[in-house]
């Protein structure tokens, strides 16, 4: 049987940003399909990004290191490695997992 | 195909091979009724005396030696994967579980293992040693990211941090052995008050001998308690799993040369973490 992954697709987002300067917003939980070209005969150009929760991931792409290096410390926090435990800069994940004050 | 529809195929789609043998070539059972049963409503349940004799003897004495005098032992067996020890990481009892609980189709195959490893630890406790603290619960209230999550669907449940725990040593019931609030990976509330009291009822726990094995989804809450059995340390081996695309810590990656030396359906635990295309032996 097939175990619905609950939620976790449904959290990955694309953005598609258009050099025509339209932005499309979409869950990838979504049936989708790309189009055919223009009817006047112009290309697509885009950039399509895919987000997904911290923790988890889609597929094992990632920026050159050189290049994350080069980004600022925010930016490089939407690269960080995939888990969830204190995964968080200047951040209180302290019992985020759960409702009882203690020692994990 | 019998899945396929006019437009396409159907959701879900069971088509899938479990891995029928683990790593040693030994059989995975089918996990019973009464243990999918069990695991699904209480989240939890223990197998007595899986190992006993001389196998138990040897591992025993490894973890032993692992913790008094761990420079003894080569540096990529010192951990609770080296030696006599690896085989519980998938142990034909807790492939069936996890096959039944975790496993997703798509990244699973014969040669494949659909979850991974999250962490493996030795817990030696002498009396007095162990810190009571709930945590967890509320399973299935969880948004996505947070892996402490129980999904339960008709006929079929998912526990995506799974915590499979070896007692080597025996655990006198309410000497130490894990606490655990029974059916509380589907509650809807958070406990009273006297979730904070060890001793109180709201609390499970349980007496086995030295060899079993505990089962446990991490959705629900549990907590250590203090070790006092003045007969016998507690030497326990906490193995966690998680799916492949995802954890609650960091990737876990065993010693190279201990990971190379295993067989390969066994490194497929160890793989990095995410999904599209992770599985060997089959198409996705």
């Amino acid at each position: 049987m097939w175990i619905p992954r609950c939620g976790r697709r449904a959290c990955s987002l694309r953005l598609a940003h258009s050099l025509h300067r339209s932005l499309i917003l979409f869950t990838e939980s979504m049936t989708i399909a790309s189009g055919g070209a223009n009817a006047d005969g112009a290309g697509r150009v885009c950039v399509s990004n895919l987000y997904n929760t911290v923790a988890s991931r889609w597929s094992n792409w990632v920026p050159h290191p050189r290049l994350v290096a080069a980004m600022p410390p925010k930016r490089q926090t939407l690269f960080r490695e995939p888990y969830a435990g204190g995964n968080v800069i200047n951040g209180d994940f302290e019992q985020r997992t759960s409702a009882y004050r203690a020692e994990i | 195909m019998e899945n396929q529809t006019a437009n396409g195929f159907h959701l879900p789609s069971d088509a899938c091979q479990f891995p029928a043998r683990n790593a040693d070539g030994l059989a995975v059972p089918e996990l019973p009724p009464e243990q999918r049963y069990a695991f699904d409503t209480h989240g939890w349940f223990l197998v007595p005396e899986v190992f006993s004799g001389g196998e138990l003897k040897e591992m025993h004495e490894f973890a032993a030696r692992l913790h008094h005098r761990p420079e003894s032992i080569p540096e990529s067996e010192r951990g609770p994967l080296g030696g006599p020890l690896q085989k519980l990481i998938d142990h034909p009892l807790v492939v069936s579980l996890l096959n039944e609980f975790m496993a997703h189709p798509a990244v699973t195959s014969s040669e494949c293992y659909g979850f991974s490893v999250e962490s493996t630890s030795l817990f030696y406790r002498t009396p007095g040693m162990g810190s009571f603290g709930p945590h967890n619960g509320n399973g299935l209230l969880r948004f996505p990211g947070d892996v402490h999550y129980y999904n339960a669907f008709p006929g079929k449940g998912h526990s995506p941090h799974t915590r499979i725990v070896w007692e080597l040593t025996e655990v006198k019931k309410g000497q130490g052995g894990t606490l655990l609030v029974t059916g509380s990976h589907k509650s809807v509330y958070t406990a009273p008050a006297d979730i904070q009291n060890p001793v109180s009822d709201i609390w499970s726990t349980y007496g086995c001998p030295a060899g079993s094995l505990l089962f446990f989804t991490e959705a629900l809450t549990h907590s250590a308690t203090t070790w006092t059995n003045t007969d016998n340390d507690r030497i326990a081996i906490f193995n966690l799993y998680s799916p492949v695309d995802s954890g609650f810590a960091k990737l876990y990656r065993p010693h190279p040369e201990l990971l190379a030396a295993m067989p390969p359906l066994r490194q497929t635990l160890f793989r990095d973490r995410y999904v599209v295309g992770n599985v060997n032996g089959a198409s996705v």
